[in-house]
């Protein structure tokens, strides 16, 4: 390789402006999110109430609530977590803790990679597929939750595996020194240690999960159904799909855009506050083992 | 044994991928070997001596751009009845014993061409057969109207195209804005404000694309309209530009932790020899995150053209082929979310939408598995020199 020397020193102002720049765009780039937050709340703010959370939608879905859609996104988002978070704890508890040879470890952190870079509207193929169709859930709370807890698992398990592998060892050997088995050890010691963070996990999951609206068009979601859900074989209405339903197909699009405003704020409102827990929690337990 | 549990949960992954794998191209791949309305019989005069047409000339005959006498037929052009304009000869509410005087009437006109369902069919016509010839039909063709009578019209190439140019503008705005956000939160940041400014990327990628895709709709949409002075705002452009905003997060922070890792000693020599700090980004530590750049780029492509809803509200939804990027496109994800609620389960549309389906796996994993080479490649390389 041959090195060429570097004689001239660029202008100060030069630099200046290269910095000005770049702290422009990054500025420029995170304003534009605060312009949709205060964008959405100066136009669904007014829309919201009491009754806009738990009533059904009505007119056509021009006024009413979005009570139906609210519930529905809970339970799906519920059963997501619910499936999500035990085969994912377990899993990464696997990886971490009682697989037995790094390549192995090493391989399916290389699956849990591919799994999370595969499209979300590709899970919903996937469920529809298999949970709606091939087992005959149909389009459903539970069939809808499962293909969202498949989803979300790359992001559960990576958490939880880095979870334990941030458990100090020392902790563990004393246990093992004392004669607790190693699933001893794993429920008393790993485990408690390792759930705060796991908890930030389940948190973050389900801030992505609330707002995911490509996996449940085909398997839990209706266009309309003013009644509250039943049961978990049960379609329901869901808030993203609502919001896109509002936007996309109402009879007349200005007479429901208060209502998609409303809407999009209440879901922002849920999916950042989750966001916002999962990050404060991180911080929190930053601080904790820096000690 | 308890551990088997975890060790099952383990390898939960490998599982998904396997069954996601089976379930997209055992619903996909018939697309390419299925004929798309096997419910239909086609049938000409007896005197009409094809025997059997391609698909292709099905249409050429359909749309009158041939007559019979290009296979072999009687020097006319053709006359369709199929189940959609079947109203066109029938009154309506018309009795079964009229249906099929009126079509017995029609069959006998020696340029007809019947598509109908084989109750309908008069007993005179003579069936004959339809080739179809999958791959031709999904990649030899520039049309995509997958409901089209009586034979479909399933050609990719609008939906790819339409797909590239979304990427394509989403890259070109991600990676050096990217690379300028992490620049700054790098190298310039001050300390106090590093952990608010990560916890905005997390909310930024972590906004719920449908309510990007609202907010893109109302507000950024009508500003591209009047700007460019476009008929209609939903452009892939449009799309580009919300799509590339919302994976800035993914493709800085990758680049941020990448020039984090920048080795203390190299960047101190950088500065004892009497660089500037812009001459130790530009010529020691861009060069040196190099590998990560790449990667950080890949990925993003990956997840740009994976992104469904934001593109299905604002791209204008139209499946034709896109000469610029500021035409309405239609692209693979958003076809899948707009049609797959219409297409019955088990149907050619249904199997066609599975293979759009199988396609975008396969494109997503080749960036995703192109990423991860480059990274394991050079990162190792890295540590080891």
């Amino acid at each position: 390789m041959r090195y060429k020397a570097v004689t001239s020193v660029p202008k100060r102002w030069v630099e200046g402006l290269a910095t000005a720049l770049i702290t422009l765009i990054s500025w420029v780039a995170l304003g534009a999110l605060g312009g949709v937050v205060a964008f959405l709340l100066y136009k669904g703010a007014g829309v919201l109430s009491w009754a806009f959370f738990t009533d059904l939608p009505r007119r056509g879905m021009q006024s009413g609530g979005i009570g139906p859609a609210l519930v529905g996104s809970i339970y799906v988002t519920l059963v997501a977590i619910g499936v999500g978070s035990l085969v994912a704890t377990a899993a990464g508890a696997y990886m971490s803790e009682f697989a037995t040879s790094r390549r192995i470890v090493r391989f399916l952190e290389f699956l849990i990679n591919t799994l999370a870079g595969i499209p979300s509207v590709v899970y919903g193929l996937f469920g529809l597929a298999l949970f709606v169709v091939a087992l005959g859930l149909g389009a459903s709370i539970l069939a809808g939750g499962l293909t969202l807890a498949l989803l979300s698992l790359p992001l559960l398990v990576r958490n939880a595996q880095e979870a334990f592998g941030a458990v100090p060892k020392a902790l563990k050997e004393a246990s093992i020194g004392l004669g607790a088995s190693e699933l001893q050890t794993f429920f008393r010691i790993t485990l408690p240690i390792a759930l705060p963070r796991i908890l930030t996990g389940l948190a973050l999951a389900t801030g992505r999960v609330l707002g995911e609206t490509a996996p449940i068009l085909f398997t839990a979601a209706v266009y309309y159904l003013p009644t509250y859900p039943k049961g978990l074989l049960e379609p329901t209405m869901l808030l993203p799909y609502h919001l896109y339903v509002l936007v996309t197909s109402g009879v007349d699009i200005r007479q429901t855009y208060p209502m998609a405003f409303g809407t999009a704020l209440t879901l922002l409102g849920l999916t950042l506050a989750f966001t916002g827990l999962a990050a404060y929690l991180r911080f929190r337990l930053k601080r904790h083992y820096r000690v | 044994m308890k551990k088997k549990v975890f060790a099952v949960a383990g390898w939960s992954t490998f599982l998904v991928l396997i069954g996601l794998t089976v379930f997209l191209f055992r619903e996909g791949l018939p697309a390419l070997y299925k004929f798309p309305q096997p419910e239909l019989v086609f049938a000409v005069h007896p005197a009409n001596p094809v025997e059997r047409l391609s698909a292709e000339a099905v249409r050429a005959l359909a749309e009158g751009k041939a007559d019979w006498a290009a296979f072999g037929g009687p020097a006319r052009p053709a006359r369709l009845v199929h189940l959609a304009n079947l109203d066109r000869y029938l009154p309506a509410h018309a009795s079964a014993a009229e249906t099929q005087r009126v079509l017995a009437d029609l069959a006998a006109d020696t340029a007809i061409l019947l598509a109908l369902p084989a109750p309908l069919l008069p007993n005179a016509a003579k069936p004959i057969s339809v080739t179809w010839q999958g791959w031709r039909e999904l990649f030899g063709s520039a049309h995509w109207s997958p409901t089209y009578e009586p034979l479909p019209r399933v050609g990719v190439w609008p939906l790819l195209v339409g797909s590239l140019w979304v990427t394509f503008i989403g890259l070109v705005l991600v990676v050096p804005l990217g690379l300028a956000m992490a620049i700054y939160v790098a190298e310039f940041l001050p300390r106090t404000l590093y952990y608010p400014i990560k916890v905005l990327w997390e909310v930024l990628a972590g906004l719920p694309s449908v309510v990007v895709g609202f907010w893109g709709l109302v507000v950024v949409v009508p500003v591209v309209k009047s700007t460019l002075q476009l008929s209609a705002g939903e452009t892939a452009f449009t799309a580009g530009l919300l799509l590339g905003w919302i994976t800035l997060p993914l493709m800085a922070s990758l680049v941020e932790e990448a020039l984090q890792a920048v080795p203390r000693l190299l960047v101190e020599s950088s500065y004892g020899l009497g660089a500037t700090r812009w001459q130790t980004i530009l010529r020691l530590k861009l060069p040196y995150v190099l590998p990560s750049i790449a990667t950080a780029a890949l990925l993003s492509a990956g997840r740009i053209l994976g992104e469904t809803m934001v593109v299905l509200m604002v791209s204008g939804n139209a499946p034709l082929l896109a000469t610029t990027p500021f035409q309405p496109v239609r692209t693979l994800p958003a076809t899948l979310a707009a049609e797959l609620g219409e297409a019955p389960i088990g149907s050619y549309h249904y199997h066609v939408l599975f293979f759009l389906g199988a396609l975008l796996f396969l494109l997503t994993l080749t960036l995703n598995l192109a990423a991860y080479a480059i990274q394991s490649r050079y990162l190792r390389a890295q540590t080891l020199g």
